[in-house]
């Protein structure tokens, strides 16, 4: 992080959720901005430039992921607010280029864990940790190995790749599409469900417990995420 | 009447004219049921077994009764409504003396046409009743999507200003402390309306409230709300404005307090830059009660749309639940008296009134001065 205090804008209607992610931000060293429609958004991105944007995808003039292509020409990391029963339009503005999502309601935890994920993958856009180790899980990048507890757990190609898209996230979720598409190529027509397949063998080989996993966990209708 | 039924119904007559004789029309109901969709006037009535004759000829498509191969004794003759495609029906022509062959040429070709005119009429009725179910289709849509949204919003501030609080407590300055516990209690005031209001629009579907009848003064209703309403309006002032001597209402007095109340909530919360709210109690024909505000007014055409549930889902995102006005409109209804909105003509603004008929007042008027006064010329 740079040495000033970054910034961040909160764009959603509702006073009461601006005022307390205002309070968490400004607790968090964040300069902060608010923004209630799409119309103050896009002036108060032009104005600021800022590092982190939380968006609310229902706003009074619009749908708020019309903003995500003017935010990804600066880069600042977006993360949506969202609801549980909006599935199609999460997976849409992640697919757009947002970051990772908090589900309404949420508390600052949740919200922090997701602000930082969301900030860290910006700073290491182009490079991840080498080696993960959580003392069941190790997995070193560089020499594509994987150790549960000292045993090679013997991952195909695909489900080590899996691991390592997820790891190299840093905890943000990625979408069923996201993880096709880095998989197998976009032009490939791959479904789902080969996907889940992929990723149940996957947890029978590294979790601890298959049936509640607590390395590759599932947003449902959405995707998967690293749990760090 | 539908208008298949107007069609059969005009098919019935000119053929009992043309034919001179009694005439019925059956129309398809499903792929192959009958109903009696039209008569001639004055005409006999038919048996069931008319009506099962009637039945045996959509069935086989082929004439019955009088005349016929099937049934020649019967008084009816039955022959079926041919379309290219199917069978619409089937027209019943009862006479004493039987059809001429130049008539039963005639009563063909009449079928024909007549066929037609009902399948088409059949269709419009078939295409109206699934844009009806279609509309509900997204009524409903809208009424979740709503009410989920309202539930939540209120619940996220809620939850996340007490979690602020709890991890950053110490972190914060006063002013936003005591910003995030205020965010607690307006949010969760909001929940309580909400829910409060869910309530009341359950209990009125499942037809649970009954409205007593009780005599109730006007004007203590209007001060009751007036003082409620105040205490809740930030920037605006509710005034009450009461005809003297009105007679006292045979109503439920907590029902009718709680349609007012809500229609001045509504004005609070839409006539956002409107400074004033009156609520007017006069007589007109019985007792008119009107929420006046300055508002920007109704929509185009949404006078009487605005009563129905979750109306605004469509339209605006605010902080009213979108019932409101629906459970005005239910409590209203079960008082036995009428709703309307319309838009002021002295200003810019609506007026929302609940108008009782003279049948609910309980006394004549106190003071009888002829003409009843009109409110704007006060």
């Amino acid at each position: 992080m740079t040495a000033a205090s970054p910034k961040a804008l909160i764009i959603d209607d509702e006073k009461a959720i601006r005022r307390f992610v205002r309070s968490v931000l400004v607790a968090e060293d964040f300069t902060v901005d608010e923004a209630f429609d799409l119309a103050s958004a896009r002036e108060a991105i032009a104005a600021s430039k800022p590092d982190l944007v939380i968006l609310d995808l229902d706003l009074p003039d619009g749908d708020g992921s019309e903003l995500i292509p003017q935010l990804l020409t600066d880069g600042p990391a977006i993360l949506v607010l969202s609801a549980y029963d909006e599935e199609s339009r999460k997976v849409a503005a992640l697919d757009a280029g947002a970051h990772d999502f908090v589900t309404k309601p949420f508390g600052v935890k949740e919200f922090m864990a997701r602000v930082r994920a969301a900030m860290r993958h910006r700073l290491h856009e182009q490079g991840a940790p080498a080696v993960y180790d959580d003392g069941r899980l190790k997995v070193d990048l560089p020499r594509h190995q994987v150790l549960i507890e000292g045993r090679d757990p013997k991952l195909t190609p695909r489900e080590f790749e899996i691991l390592r898209l997820l790891l190299i996230a840093g905890g943000r979720v990625l979408t069923h599409r996201q993880l096709i598409e880095r998989l197998w190529g976009k032009t490939q027509n791959v479904d789902v469900q080969t996907l889940r397949v992929h990723v149940r063998n996957l947890r029978q080989k590294i979790e601890a417990d298959g049936e509640s996993p607590t390395t590759v966990l599932t947003e449902p209708g959405v995707g998967y995420r690293f749990g760090l | 009447m539908t208008t298949e039924d107007e069609v059969a119904q005009t098919l019935a007559s000119y053929a009992a004219r043309a034919f001179d004789a009694d005439c019925a029309v059956f129309a398809r109901v499903g792929v192959n049921g009958l109903r009696l969709a039209g008569t001639a006037p004055g005409m006999a009535q038919l048996s069931e077994a008319d009506k099962a004759a009637a039945q045996w000829t959509m069935d086989k498509g082929m004439p019955a009764g009088k005349g016929a191969d099937t049934l020649p004794g019967a008084r009816w003759l039955f022959v079926p409504l041919r379309t290219a495609r199917l069978f619409s029906g089937v027209i019943a022509i009862g006479r004493d003396a039987p059809l001429s062959p130049i008539e039963r040429r005639r009563l063909d070709a009449f079928a024909d046409q007549a066929a037609n005119a009902l399948e088409r009429a059949h269709l419009a009725r078939a295409y109206e009743e699934t844009q009806i179910e279609a509309g509900e289709e997204r009524m409903r849509s809208i009424m979740l999507s709503s009410l989920s949204h309202d539930l939540r919003t209120p619940i996220t501030g809620i939850l996340g200003a007490a979690s602020s609080l709890r991890v950053y407590g110490a972190k914060h300055d006063e002013a936003t402390r005591a910003e995030l516990l205020s965010s607690i209690e307006s949010e969760a005031a909001r929940l309580q309306r909400y829910v409060e209001k869910l309530l009341d629009m359950t209990r009125l579907d499942a037809g649970g409230i009954k409205a007593k009848k009780e005599a109730v003064d006007v004007g203590d209703i209007i001060a009751r709300v007036v003082q409620r309403a105040n205490a809740v309006a930030e920037n605006k002032w509710i005034d009450g404005d009461v005809e003297p001597g009105l007679p006292l209402l045979k109503a439920d007095p907590l029902l009718l307090e709680q349609a007012v109340y809500n229609l001045v909530e509504n004005a609070i919360f839409h006539a956002k830059e409107s400074e004033q709210i009156v609520i007017q109690a006069h007589y007109s024909d019985g007792v008119r009660i009107e929420v006046l505000d300055g508002g920007p007014g109704l929509p185009k055409g949404g006078e009487t749309r605005i009563f129905d549930k979750f109306a605004r889902g469509e339209a605006t995102k605010d902080d009213g639940t979108g019932l409101g006005l629906a459970i005005v409109k239910g409590f209203a209804t079960l008082m036995g008296a009428a709703v309307s909105a319309h838009n002021r003509s002295d200003q810019h603004g609506a007026v929302f009134t609940i108008a009782f008929p003279e049948s609910a007042l309980v006394s004549e008027r106190s003071d009888d001065r002829g003409q009843p006064q009109s409110a704007d010329n006060r």
